[in-house]
């Protein structure tokens, strides 16, 4: 396996000083970026491109993002610490295909079930397919998926191919054509992409990316993106032509969406993103001529080997609301390898409708009243491609959220 | 790859640190009780039950477009679904809302405040919130919001989506799977033979 050499140079009262008010920033300030498990940032992995074929993290993995799953992410059962032991070819697409090193093939199947006011319900989160093939520096790659959630649903729609109203539906969250250049530091990319913002984390449902709509669900965007990574720099910039999979053209968002991150230190990253759109309807409150942004800090830090700290603040701005916030801090502790407790604090108010008075709106919480959420979670990574994860939710109602997860 | 130290936590504790994190992480999963919840699968049973083009949005009962657990329905059409489903002694729930829905379709407003009662003592007219023109179900159907005289948008999902009041006659199912499946298997075969 190729040994990865620390980029750090910086004289080390200056790295200490760093680890003594990151914290505290990260609180304040607050946004990051990584990748799907961003936590991973505990094992020196503060880029994403090394294991994930996005710049910026998520869904395919590369080869050497398969062996680190194997060998980082769950649970060793023989007693040996992941410096003795080669990945097994378990870690391969579907636990034995070897693709050739211009296939990238993974996939995701997450079941999930909730229990809400004590209402049991059973569902399908995840059934996606998804790939990238790499022609020399240029490359292709999408998911096709599945999903199954009513006419209502904020989740998912977004997404779709085919058109029933609700029930079972063909989705695609991405697909795209790109290319690298200037030795392989850039990546130029055109298709529908995930929003380059914010601490790129798996839970799509915390506030912080539903209020912002930057979550890897269904809130990606067709545009074209520009990604640079350098050994000390993540940053990725977006023009957002709309999403094509919505219909008509009226609620269609345009404009840009940026994240730019620098390493504090060999576990310790501090961002910035910005987001601006404009839409003649806007889909989900139906309002005309919405003008709307998101504009905050994010952090990443991990605190020794086991813990790992993520944070992320970010002011609301909408022509139809008041100033709004969203925020969250989330502490993930690896008990033994492959096994984390978390501890997620979020925060939000999207801001009061403008025309509320007039309208005889009263402010509640979340919107015009700060609202607060607590997840205290657990996942268990216990066995290659396979993990358990429970979330008990606590907001204005309780959730507890259990989900089963396989990637391909 | 740098060897795996431990960690500050581990020294100062002795590993025991772990466990009583994850302890503290689990009891309180235990100590929470729900309290009132959102609806979101109302909107696909208005659109079911009237065989809409799409699901109308939370404003057709909620003040707030985006609204929150706990954020009581006060649109005047909501009156008129409390109403008929005090009359059938029950709660609007997925299970009853269909039947509560075809009742305000059919039956004599049962909220005696809606405009479509015009007064009378019992009701004889269908409900009609904003008391214009026609009755809520009819400007439901006809793509207005019954509160008010604005329309209700509807966007819509998918490639090349358009309207369509009915379900297709072959919906997405168990079909696309098989033939993703077959797909995969030719796949990995030509992928081990090569």
């Amino acid at each position: 396996m190729q040994h990865r050499t620390s980029p750090w140079s910086l004289p080390r009262v200056f790295v200490r000083a760093l680890f003594v008010f990151l914290p505290l920033a990260c609180v304040l300030l607050t946004t990051a970026r990584a990748e799907a498990y961003t936590w991973m940032i505990r094992h020196s992995y503060n880029g994403c491109g090394v294991c994930h074929a996005d710049p910026s993290g998520g869904e395919v993995l590369t080869p050497y993002g398969r062996a680190q799953s194997d060998l980082l992410l769950r649970t060793r059962y023989d007693g040996k610490s992941p410096e003795e032991v080669e990945p097994g070819k378990v870690s391969n697409f579907l636990g034995f295909l070897a693709t050739p090193q211009s296939v990238m093939l993974g996939g995701s199947v997450r079941l999930a079930s909730t229990v809400i006011d004590g209402e049991y319900r059973f569902f399908p989160m995840a059934l996606d397919l998804y790939g990238q093939l790499r022609f020399g520096d240029f490359f292709a790659g999408g998911s096709i998926g599945l999903s199954d959630v009513p006419a209502g649903s904020p989740h998912a729609r977004a997404a779709h191919v085919t058109t029933n109203p609700d029930g079972m539906n063909l989705m695609s969250r991405n697909h795209y054509v790109g290319m690298d250049f200037g030795e392989q530091k850039f990546t130029l990319r055109a298709g529908r992409l995930n929003l380059p913002f914010g601490v790129r984390i798996p839970e799509h449902t915390f506030w912080v990316r539903e209020a912002t709509r930057t979550d890897r669900e269904s809130d990606q965007q067709h545009g074209v993106a520009l990604a640079y990574n350098s050994d000390i720099v993540h940053a990725e910039g977006m023009a957002i032509l709309g999403n094509y999979q919505v219909n008509p053209d009226e609620y269609r968002e345009r404009g840009y969406s940026f994240f730019f991150e620098i390493l504090a230190g060999e576990r310790a990253a501090i961002g910035v993103s910005s987001l601006y759109t404009y839409a003649k309807r806007d889909r989900l409150t139906l309002e005309t001529n919405v003008a709307r942004g998101a504009h905050g800090a994010s952090t990443r830090i991990a605190i020794g080997e086991p813990f790992a700290l993520l944070g992320e603040m970010d002011l609301l701005t909408n022509s139809t609301t008041d100033l709004g916030y969203v925020g969250f801090l989330q502490g993930d502790y690896e008990i033994v390898q492959g096994v984390h407790g978390m501890l997620t604090g979020e925060v939000m108010d999207q801001g009061f409708p403008k025309n509320g008075e007039a309208l005889d709106l009263e402010k509640t919480k979340g919107q015009g009243k700060p609202d607060v959420g607590v997840w205290i979670s657990a996942a268990w990574f216990f066995l290659p491609h396979l993990d358990l994860r429970v979330d008990a939710i606590v907001r204005q109602d309780f959730t507890l959220l259990t989900q089963f997860h396989a990637f391909l | 790859m740098t060897p795996l130290r431990p960690s500050c936590f581990e020294r100062a504790a002795g590993g025991r640190l772990r466990w009583w994190f994850a302890g503290l992480l689990a009891a309180p999963v235990f100590a929470f009780s729900g309290a009132a919840r959102a609806f979101p699968e109302f909107p696909g049973i208005v659109r079911e039950t009237f065989d809409l083009g799409c699901a109308p949005p939370c404003l057709l009962c909620h003040k707030m477009p985006t609204p929150q657990p706990g954020d009581s329905a006060e649109q005047l059409f909501a009156n008129n679904v409390r109403a008929f489903a005090t009359a059938r002694g029950t709660a609007p729930s997925e299970d009853s809302l269909p039947a509560i829905l075809k009742d305000i379709e059919t039956k004599p407003c049962a909220n005696l405040m809606d405009k479509g009662c015009a007064g009378m003592m019992p009701c004889t007219g269908l409900c009609n919130s904003d008391g214009e023109g026609d009755t809520d179900i009819v400007e439901l159907m006809a793509g207005e919001n019954p509160n008010n005289a604005s329309i209700l948008p509807c966007p819509r999902y998918g490639c090349g989506a358009h309207m369509t009041p009915e379900r297709p006659a072959r919906p997405i199912d168990g079909t696309v799977a098989v033939l993703a499946l077959v797909a995969a298997g030719v796949f990995v075969r030509r992928a081990r033979r090569g």
